[in-house]
């Protein structure tokens, strides 16, 4: 796993992890020890109410509200806003945020019901490359860039073959 | 499609038959499943829209979804299609109201349907007349694994099953009963039906679901909670809560009767007279009357009604079905004379 950046500067990563909670609603910040001396934060020391203010001021993408899927390119702010989320993969990326939504509707933050075809755990990486070559595509298609569209459509050709013949195995071991 | 076939008789569900029918008209399961590797219809192109339901249309023609089976696109349908398969509760008004590809594939009995790209890509849906949650979930779940043998739903092991909304995520179900409450209405006792479901992760619904009126004292119950349970405890969670609201209401036409006994048989020989003699029935007075005539019924006032032509004329008197029947649009004036007309000739 790589190592959390700090999200003032971005760039080293973050050893010190504040925590706060507000309105049931948990926030995150992780900084460098770096920035933390040059804001006056000693890594013991007290965690100024104003921090998080100031980093929605500074950097806002780093909050929740501009958390955005790389896949499907929703924030969380748009999510909070509609209220459906865009694709699975935000079940991922809005973890952390989504679970004070999930325990208000549900009691619960995890599922402890079936999984497809009697599995007892899902890989999703496949499905995760395939949502990223269906916006490559999209993207390409925007661009005028019809060799490299053509060439991601035959690779999610393949890759759904793969998946279905993964399906179909699958049922048979359950 | 022709859907003609379906326009004199309806899905099996609402035989009036099956277990404490008395009460419950059906019991009703929905699995929401999202294909992985794609965006969620909500916010998929609409090529991609496009994609899936070409795919999923196939794939359903090769899966047995009852005797005879119906697919009906719903980019191309007309707008008094769409309303009636609304009106048999073979769809969702959503689906009904959306837009770009998108599309139901049912059994001709009715007792699956499969809508495709409404807030979730697939739905399928399984009703059953009477109590009957077990066997409409064995039915639904039997599809969801034909499905399976052929797609990946998007799933997670943390979250379960991906949904566009965080309301339907983990198991996907939403399991719920249609239940006729007419002594409850009229003892001013239903709020507390609405109050007690609502403790126990239940919500209370009218006739066409989320945010619909509730007309001829019909109810849907169903579970809120789809996370953190498994799909047996959420099923259990609403067979539990029945029998209560089963008592209750037998308390409360029990109270009706000892009240007054030959109040209560006037009110209903009354509804079935109107039921048989007018002119004119607005949708809401034929609800009313329908809903006064079944508890007649069930509660042996009145001995020649068959019950399931009763529970059918819930939706067969609904404007799509009597424009339907009528081969044109009707305005609302027309439709009334057309209903009482239908109610006349199947109560005779
Ligand atoms: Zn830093
Ligand atoms: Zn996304």
């Amino acid at each position: 796993m790589t190592p959390m950046l700090c999200q003032f500067c971005g760039k080293n990563p973050a050893t010190i992890h504040f925590t706060e909670i507000k309105e049931e609603v948990k926030r995150e910040l992780h900084i460098c020890e770096e920035c933390a001396n040059e804001k006056g934060l000693g890594s013991t020391g007290p965690l100024p109410p104003m921090l998080f203010e100031l980093m929605q001021g500074g950097r806002r993408e780093s909050t929740d509200e501009d958390l955005k899927c790389p896949r499907c390119g929703i924030t969380f702010g748009e999510f909070r806003t509609k209220g459906r989320f865009g694709c699975p993969h935000d079940y991922e990326i809005f973890a952390e945020p989504m679970g004070p939504l999930l325990e208000k509707i549900h009691g619960a933050r995890s599922h402890t019901g079936r999984l497809p075809r009697g599995r007892t755990s899902v890989d999703t990486a496949v499905a995760d490359h395939l949502l990223r070559l269906r916006r490559e595509l999209k993207d390409s298609v925007r661009a005028e860039n019809y060799e490299d569209a053509a060439r991601i459509r035959d690779e999610i050709k393949s890759l759904e073959s793969s998946m279905s013949e993964s399906a179909a195995s699958g049922t048979e071991d359950a | 499609m022709d859907l003609s076939d379906l326009d004199h008789r309806c899905g099996e569900w609402l035989r009036g038959e099956g277990t404490s029918a008395h009460v419950v008209i059906s019991s009703r399961v929905r699995l929401a499943r999202n294909l992985a590797g794609y965006p969620f219809a909500t916010r998929a192109e609409e090529d991609q829209r496009g994609e899936i339901t070409l795919r999923m249309r196939e794939e359903l023609s090769g899966i047995a979804l009852g005797p005879r089976q119906y697919w009906v696109d719903l980019a191309q349908a007309e707008k008094l299609e769409t309303r009636f398969l609304v009106e048999r509760h073979l769809i969702s008004r959503e689906l009904e109201s959306g837009r770009g590809p998108r599309g139901v594939a049912f059994g001709s009995d009715e007792i699956l349907s499969v809508m495709i790209n409404e807030e979730d890509h697939i739905r399928i849906q399984s009703i059953r007349a009477g109590l009957a949650l077990e066997e409409a979930w064995q039915r639904a779940v039997r599809a969801d694994r034909a499905l399976e043998k052929h797609m990946e739903f998007a799933a997670s092991n943390q979250f379960g099953y991906l949904t566009a909304c965080p309301t339907n995520v983990g198991t996907g179900l939403r399991a719920s009963v249609m239940l006729h409450l007419p002594a409850l209405v009229h003892l001013k006792q239903i709020e507390k039906v609405f109050h007690a479901a609502s403790r126990t992760g239940l919500t209370v619904r009218g006739f066409y679901g989320e945010g619909t009126m509730a007309s001829g004292d019909l109810y849907q119950i169903s579970n809120q909670i789809t996370l953190g349970h498994t799909e047996e405890e959420i099923l259990q969670s609403l067979s539990t809560m029945l029998p209560r609201i089963l008592e209750y209401e037998e308390m409360c036409r029990a109270e009706l009767a000892s009240r007054g006994q030959l109040k209560l048989e006037d009110k209903v020989h009354r509804a079935l007279a109107i039921l048989r003699s007018a002119r004119t029935l607005t949708s809401e007075e034929a609800m009313q009357y329908l809903s006064s005539v079944r508890l007649g019924h069930v509660m042996e006032i009145l001995k020649d009604v068959d019950i399931r032509s009763l529970n059918e004329l819930f939706v067969l008197t609904q404007p799509a079905h009597l424009q339907k029947l009528e081969g044109r649009a009707l305005d609302p004036d027309e439709r009334d004379i057309r209903r009482a007309a239908f109610v006349r000739s199947t109560l005779v």
